[in-house]
């Protein structure tokens, strides 16, 4: 599913217009971004955690041409589902079986 | 700054910034994640515009063992929610350390505590003492800026404090430079000055600016001092530091009444170098002269 369809079955299921869910959406968007630029949790019930992380810097090695590069740390935004929808996903899994 | 927001806290700051109700903002976000996981639930994924993409992703079957019994037990392939940040999420988020580039590391560079990806490269992780001290302060920036961004992340992985051996390393790379340039000064002019005592006794300060510098290790070098001459310019020629003065006047003191005024033609001892510890490259050393030069005066 795309972005805009995204926005199109939100319209429908709220009853909104879809220029005023793409704003909508775009405002959660800058939002989400916002705070988690600022290292800041964002728990959602029943979905799951927004977080960053921290990667400490490794080394990786190339394997074709040996060379090896010293990869710098960063923070990155990690999704952790919540374990509700975690068991959901699984079950779906076997019952597709 | 709170570091933890919930739905409702998303809501109002998503009503403040939309001019919506609070109801309907709060609405509006749990008919999206809603929305969301049912998508996700049709095995489809999700993409939002500059936020990210959730994506289930199989897994495949595997071993395990059972942490509480230490029996083999077997997970079973299942589905796994994954989000992947949109490239602009992952640069607004790391932009405390996007300066930071990839570096080309030469053979036999290591770093304790970095761990190395492919597993074949271990054996070729051991510290060396040829480092290049370049890549070492490239790395040093790194934990730097390492230590300095573990106050805004809250949640920082452990690494060892790997920079204090690094300084150690480069401490003794210093030194044994210093002391290499020492030996190799050192062994030059002893050729040439064959008779040094003799020689240096009759023409004290005519003698060439190398050997100045030089202690002489076998026999003790004697200087008359002549007029307008101090201790302090004494030491500054014989030892490269005026602050020196003090152990020529150790090593003269029944000579010596006063070490501010020296009589002219008194034959003054030059100690060995070696013997108290003289080094003008060395700002220990120099330091500690002032020091002991001082309670004298």
């Amino acid at each position: 599913m795309t972005h805009k369809e995204l926005i199109s079955e939100m319209a429908q299921r709220l009853g909104l217009s879809q220029s005023k869910v793409s704003d909508l959406l775009d405002a959660t968007v800058c939002e989400l971004n916002e705070k988690l630029s600022e290292n800041t949790q964002i728990f959602i019930p029943h979905f799951g955690v927004f977080e960053t992380r921290k990667r400490s810097e490794r080394i990786s090695v190339n394997p074709q041409t040996q060379q090896r590069y010293l990869v710098p740390p960063s923070i990155v935004a990690t999704f952790k589902p919540a374990s509700g929808i975690k068991e959901q996903l699984k079950t779906m899994e076997e019952d597709g079986k | 700054m709170e570091n933890r927001i919930t739905l409702a806290n998303l809501a109002d700051l998503l009503a403040k910034r939309t001019n919506v109700s609070g109801t309907e903002s709060e609405a509006f976000l749990k008919s999206l994640f809603e929305l969301i996981s049912e998508t996700l639930s049709g095995d489809e994924v999700v993409k939002i515009k500059d936020f990210g993409t959730f994506k289930l992703v199989p897994i495949q079957a595997r071993e395990s063992v059972d942490v509480n019994s230490g029996e083999k037990i077997e997970i079973p392939a299942h589905n796994r929610l994954s989000f992947f940040p949109a490239t602009a999420l992952k640069e607004l988020v790391n932009k405390p350390f996007s300066h930071f580039e990839s570096i080309l590391l030469n053979e036999g560079i290591a770093f304790e505590g970095v761990e190395e990806v492919i597993e074949e490269e271990e054996g070729k992780t051991e510290l060396t003492e040829e480092k290049p001290i370049v890549k070492r302060e490239a790395y040093q920036e790194v934990f730097r800026s390492d230590r300095m961004a573990s106050a805004n992340v809250q949640k920082r992985s452990k690494i060892p404090p790997v920079w204090i051996p690094i300084l150690g390393g480069v401490a003794i790379a210093l030194a044994s430079l210093f002391f290499f340039i020492q030996r190799q000064a050192w062994t030059q002019p002893a050729t040439i000055t064959e008779n040094p005592s003799v020689k240096d006794s009759l023409h004290p300060f005519k003698a060439p600016v190398a050997e100045k510098t030089q202690e002489l290790p076998e026999r003790l070098e004697k200087v008359v001092v002549q007029k307008g001459k101090t201790l302090r310019l004494i030491a500054e020629e014989k030892f490269g530091n005026r602050e020196f003065w003090v152990y020529i006047y150790l090593k003269n003191k029944d000579k010596i009444e006063n070490p501010n005024v020296v009589a002219v033609g008194t034959e003054l001892i030059i100690p060995d170098s070696s013997e108290y510890d003289i080094d003008a490259s060395d700002t220990q050393s120099v330091a500690k002269a002032k020091v002991l030069g001082d309670d004298f005066l």
